[in-house]
């Protein structure tokens, strides 16, 4: 489901210092523009808060997703690592647009493609320097999250921006569904509803229905390792494109994640095993000690 | 995979041959059985002597809710060590200020010997990972690094993690309770696992499916976290520890320094008699009286092992061997299986584990045809359970295809 958006027009009346717009892209509740502001070019977000008309849950449902966006500013305030996106100079602001509510922000505009966008391109398979590279651009950015009592749940192809930028060539985005340890939960009617994730990215556990339990970065390391294989490999470790949901989720449950050095034999051994073990189901068998990790992706070990 | 001695009561020029014959990797000393002066004596002639070899106290904390205990069997560490052995109730170990407090005197206690690491304390978890022990011990692991960096000390730290047989048997606390200590703000060095028996003669509390699958699933999960692991009185088991990720295992002379129990600790249910000397056969992973082994090596030559030590079992006096070099042979059984089955490739060595167990039951069939009864502990019991356990570890270690 993707909703309408605005008009430009109506869109900077509500924000007057918005100069010049461009819709990028657009899904769910979201559009995304390039915008001109104070002279700066940047990405600005507007969130659709739905009324949920008839929802007898309409108002938990609306606190929630007004919850997410701020966590997201939030944590991207407290993030403030190369390794993920950073905000830009309008604050978060709630807006009424043609008598439906939104919420509205910006963040710095990144020049470049998502990851997502360049596998369905045909782009060459990367060479092991530039896939270590993403993969301790992620360890650098779930680690950012983890000591801000983060994690992030979304990581995946589409979450991954690849710049121009040979100093900054990996950014992660989008921490609307971030999950926080440290404040309280947003999901409304949790034991009722489905985990917020892309189900081809899904962490095992999180189907658990205790998972708010013990959910911890390892989570994100899993899908850190499954963006990595699928951007290595041009496919995806356990999922197939004609796969429905509950196959993919049942994939992720039960069935053991092709090893990367099958389809990438060209990589060094040891970096398939290091993404093949973070593919474990259990959280436990994945290697979590960040530090060690990031200085072995960047040959300092 | 390295291999340690375990120290334990009447060790005398034991560790000294063992190490002179290159056997051993290092020792873990036992306090209750050794006095504080002589401690010392030891570590710095086996500092001086093999300046390579690891020199470890196991504090022997587990023992302290016997502090207390009429008759419980603590030796020195009442009097010798009582600057960090004093009286427990499960209780105090409830207040996080009472860990904090006996890790740092525990942990100082051992900064001001001559050892290469320091073990910190920790108590055993006696029914299940789903308890308020399992809590008091995952408050050991975790404040441990904490309290040792306030020392400023440089050698590694390993945590004491102590689990009873019997709180293995449910995988999903096990996974649980690992999910938790692998991800610590203040992470130790490595681990010293003990896998508790109810008492050191219970052949069958170790060699159980569960249970060493479980012993090799910890070695694995806290291996691929980078931790270092060092199985206390892992005995035969150990080469298959060090398949899983181990770094090295121990094992003594008297029986309860090849298993773990706190029966050690516990009030004497009475006299024994001295056990009879064993031969540790690689061809059976397991040990053989030496009578039998007399009788097998006419009949079964398949059980010699075919190393320097056999020479200990001389048949000229009915392969009878001195009680003080029994440990020797058992020694260089064990590191030879660590040579033979590690092959530093993971499946590879989980492969060669389930050969050698294979190979140990057709070798047992053999002996089976020849008519030969052997003696309980000499049977062929461990096996299915090794075979078991090695499939069953694969399965949780998420490894299928690596055991078969």
């Amino acid at each position: 489901m993707s909703f309408e958006p605005p008009t430009n027009d109506l869109i900077r009346q509500a924000f007057p210092q918005i100069e010049d717009i461009a819709l990028v892209d657009k899904g769910g509740f979201k559009a995304v523009y390039r915008i001109s502001a104070g002279g700066n070019v940047e990405a600005f977000k507007l969130i659709l808060i739905p009324s949920y008309a008839g929802n007898p849950d309409a108002d938990s449902l609306r606190k929630e997703m007004i919850g997410r966006v701020r966590r997201e500013v939030t944590a991207l305030a407290r993030c403030v690592g190369p390794e993920t996106v950073k905000l830009g100079s309008m604050p978060l602001i709630d807006v009424k647009i043609a008598d439906a509510d939104y919420v509205g922000y910006s963040e710095e505009f990144l020049e470049g493609d998502d990851l997502w966008k360049l596998l369905s391109s045909g782009i060459p398979k990367p060479p092991e320097n530039e896939l270590r590279l993403l993969f301790a651009t992620l360890l650098r950015g779930i680690r950012a999250l983890w000591s801000n009592g983060y994690i992030h749940r979304d990581i995946k192809p589409k979450n991954v921006m690849k710049l121009s930028d040979p100093r900054r060539q990996f950014v992660l985005l989008d921490l609307g569904i971030a999950y926080s340890i440290q404040e309280t939960a947003l999901t409304a009617n949790p034991g009722e509803r489905m985990p917020l994730a892309t189900y081809r990215y899904l962490a095992p556990e999180l189907m658990n229905p205790n998972f708010r339990d013990t959910i911890d970065y390892r989570s994100d390391l899993y899908t850190a390792a499954m963006t990595v294989f699928e951007y290595a490999a041009q496919r995806h470790p356990l999922a197939q494109d004609r796969d429905d949901m509950m196959r993919t989720i049942s994939r992720a449950l039960h069935q053991p994640a092709k090893p990367l050095g099958e389809l990438r034999a060209d990589l060094s051994t040891g970096f398939c095993q290091l993404i093949d073990q973070m593919l474990k189901k259990k959280p436990a068998l994945r290697p979590a000690n960040l530090n060690l990790l990031i200085n072995r992706m960047e040959g300092n070990i | 995979m390295k291999l340690f001695a375990q120290h334990g009561a009447q060790e005398g020029e034991k560790i000294n041959e063992g190490l002179a014959r290159g056997l051993l990797d290092g020792v873990i000393y036992s306090p209750r059985d050794v006095s504080l002066d002589t401690l010392r004596g030891k570590l710095d002639s086996l500092a001086e002597a093999s300046a390579q070899a690891a020199r470890l106290i196991d504090p022997q904390y587990y023992a302290i809710f016997l502090n207390g205990t009429e008759e419980a069997r603590l030796g020195n560490l009442l009097e010798d060590y009582g600057a960090y052995f004093q009286p427990r109730r499960r209780g105090q170990l409830e207040r996080e200020n009472q860990i904090r407090q006996d890790l740092a005197t525990a942990l100082k206690f051992q900064t001001t010997l001559n050892v290469t690491g320091i073990i910190a304390p920790n108590i055993v978890i006696p029914n299940s990972l789903n308890s308020i022990e399992a809590v008091i011990a995952k408050n050991f692991i975790r404040l441990a690094a904490g309290e040792y960096s306030k020392l400023n000390d440089k050698r590694p730290m390993y945590a004491t993690l102590a689990i009873s047989r019997n709180a293995l048997g449910d995988k999903q606390e096990l996974v649980e309770f690992l999910n938790e200590i692998t991800l610590l703000d203040e992470p130790p060095g490595g681990f010293y696992l003990l896998i508790s028996a109810r008492n050191t003669e219970a052949r069958s509390d170790i060699y159980n499916t569960d249970v060493i699958a479980a012993w090799m699933f910890i070695n694995h999960t806290l291996t691929v976290n980078g931790f270092n692991v060092i199985n206390g009185y892992s005995d035969v088991v150990t080469p298959f520890l060090g398949a899983a990720g181990g770094m090295a295992g121990a094992l003594g002379w008297w029986s309860n320094l090849r298993s773990f129990s706190l029966d050690r600790f516990a009030p004497s249910a009475g006299g024994g008699r001295l056990p009879i000397q064993r031969y540790l056969s690689r061809a059976l992973l397991n040990r053989v009286t030496f009578y039998e082994f007399d009788q097998l090596r006419k009949l079964a030559p398949g059980v010699i092992n075919k190393l320097p030590t056999d020479a200990l079992y001389d048949p000229v006096v009915g392969s009878e061997p001195q009680r003080n070099l029994e440990v020797i042979q058992s020694w260089e059984a064990v590191k030879n299986l660590n040579s033979v089955i590690l092959a530093g490739d993971q499946r590879r060595s989980l492969r060669n584990c389930s050969t050698a167990v294979a190979k140990a039951m057709v070798a047992y069939e053999e002996i089976q045809g020849l008519g030969i009864r052997l003696d309980p502990k000499s049977n062929a019991e461990h096996l299915q359970p090794l075979a078991d356990g090695l499939r069953l570890f694969a399965k949780l270690a998420e490894l299928e295809g690596g055991a078969k």
